[in-house]
């Protein structure tokens, strides 16, 4: 659903020097960083159970790389069962030093687009932007 | 559904001045040196980017340089993706990372480092491999080929994708070596597809995860010339965690980019 309405800002965008607008072209998905270069190491804080067979993994990321900063943040990896294993749902940012408020990846996918169509931040049922 | 069958392989056409030139040679049969071999290798594969089970023209071109445990081995690595095919029929048969290189993106040039012996008899040919695109930040990564006598000639017997990833904050981490005949074989019981397995538990699904997020580090969703489907197929791939996880932890697939 992301790429198509990638596909429909692309079409709405035609002129290729206008950088796209969605959220996650440079996001890392997985991480929340906007930059990746940075993304040197992770531990697993903790395992939550949740309902319906569903987890919630807690991981540490470390970032930087010494001797210039370093910082920490965290996600947390929503894992549900799908055909008798378990597959990632989403992926929670949350909330630290360098993220003011909880973010999605599902929400960062579907910011600004309604469905497979780009409608822009102030339209979507989700216009949020990172 | 192997790993041969999923591309976001880049095109570009531009050589960098540094690094080995990349026009194909033509031998009659591949050099004698272990070095000289792993050079007309790299010739060949950068400016024929052989991507997935060798087929055609390409089998051609390589098997001189290939042994033929090797050779078997991509036999029988096409065979299981064609089983694929036939088992998940609505996802095409794609070409995914370059076999001798290891990675999506095609490099443009490439250097010998250095010829090492092991214990086994076996030679450690490392190459270092340059993607460079004029708007993009430029990186390199490493390959190890295994070169082995085979009938009184030298022979690549195997390619070691090397990650250079720093684990030193927590060495145990550090995953296997991933190797193109663990790529080749990757979802295959010989030449039947079975899938991938993935951890069940969900803390060493997440262990595996994001393993693979600090090694590959990606950013968006992957893109390729390939256009929306496979876009499509990585990114369903990425969240539901079923290609590049795998029961070893294939991590070493991939590559810290370093800046250049």
């Amino acid at each position: 659903m992301a790429l198509a309405c990638a596909d429909d800002w692309d079409r709405q965008n035609p002129d290729p020097n206008l950088k796209p607008e969605y959220a996650w072209l440079e996001l890392g998905l997985f991480s929340a960083g906007d930059d990746e270069d940075e993304l040197r190491d992770f531990h697993v804080e903790k395992t939550e159970s949740e309902s319906g067979a569903s987890y919630r993994v807690v991981v540490g990321l470390k970032w930087g790389w010494p001797p210039e900063e370093t910082w920490p943040t965290r996600v947390a990896a929503i894992l549900v069962p799908e055909n008798g294993r378990l597959v990632v749902n989403d992926v929670v940012y949350l909330k630290d030093n360098s993220m003011d408020v909880e973010y999605q990846l599902s929400k960062a996918l579907s910011a600004g687009c309604d469905g497979p169509h780009w409608v822009g931040y102030g339209r979507s049922q989700n216009n949020e932007k990172q | 559904m192997s790993f041969l069958r999923f591309t976001c392989a880049l095109s570009f056409a531009a050589t960098l001045a540094l690094g080995q030139p990349t026009q194909p040679s033509k031998p009659t049969s591949p050099p004698e040196q272990p070095e000289a071999l792993a050079r007309s290798l790299y010739r060949e594969a950068l400016a024929r980017h052989p991507h997935g089970a060798l087929v055609g023209v390409d089998i051609k071109v390589f098997a001189p340089y290939l042994s033929t445990a090797l050779l078997r081995r991509i036999e029988t690595a096409r065979s299981c993706s064609i089983d694929a095919d036939q088992q998940i029929p609505e996802l095409h048969s794609m070409a995914a990372l370059g076999l001798f290189t290891g990675e999506s993106a095609d490099p443009q040039s490439f250097q010998i480092e250095r010829t090492q012996s092991e214990g086994d008899g076996s030679l450690r040919v490392y190459v270092k491999l340059t993607w460079d695109k004029p708007t993009e930040r430029a990186w390199t990564w490493r390959v190890a080929d295994v070169v082995v006598r085979e009938n009184g000639h030298y022979v690549i017997d195997d390619v070691i994708y090397i990650n250079d990833s720093d684990y030193s904050d927590n060495p145990a981490s550090k995953p296997a070596e991933w190797r193109l005949s663990g790529y080749l074989s990757a979802g295959c019981n010989g030449p039947h597809w079975i899938g991938y397995t993935l951890p069940k538990e969900p803390e060493a699904l997440a262990q595996s995860l994001y393993g693979q997020v600090v090694a590959r580090r990606p950013v968006g969703i992957p893109s390729g010339v390939t256009g929306k489907h496979s876009r499509h197929i990585l990114a369903r791939h990425c969240f539901t965690g079923s290609i590049w996880l795998s029961p070893v932890q294939m991590i070493g697939i991939g590559r810290i980019r370093i800046p250049t």
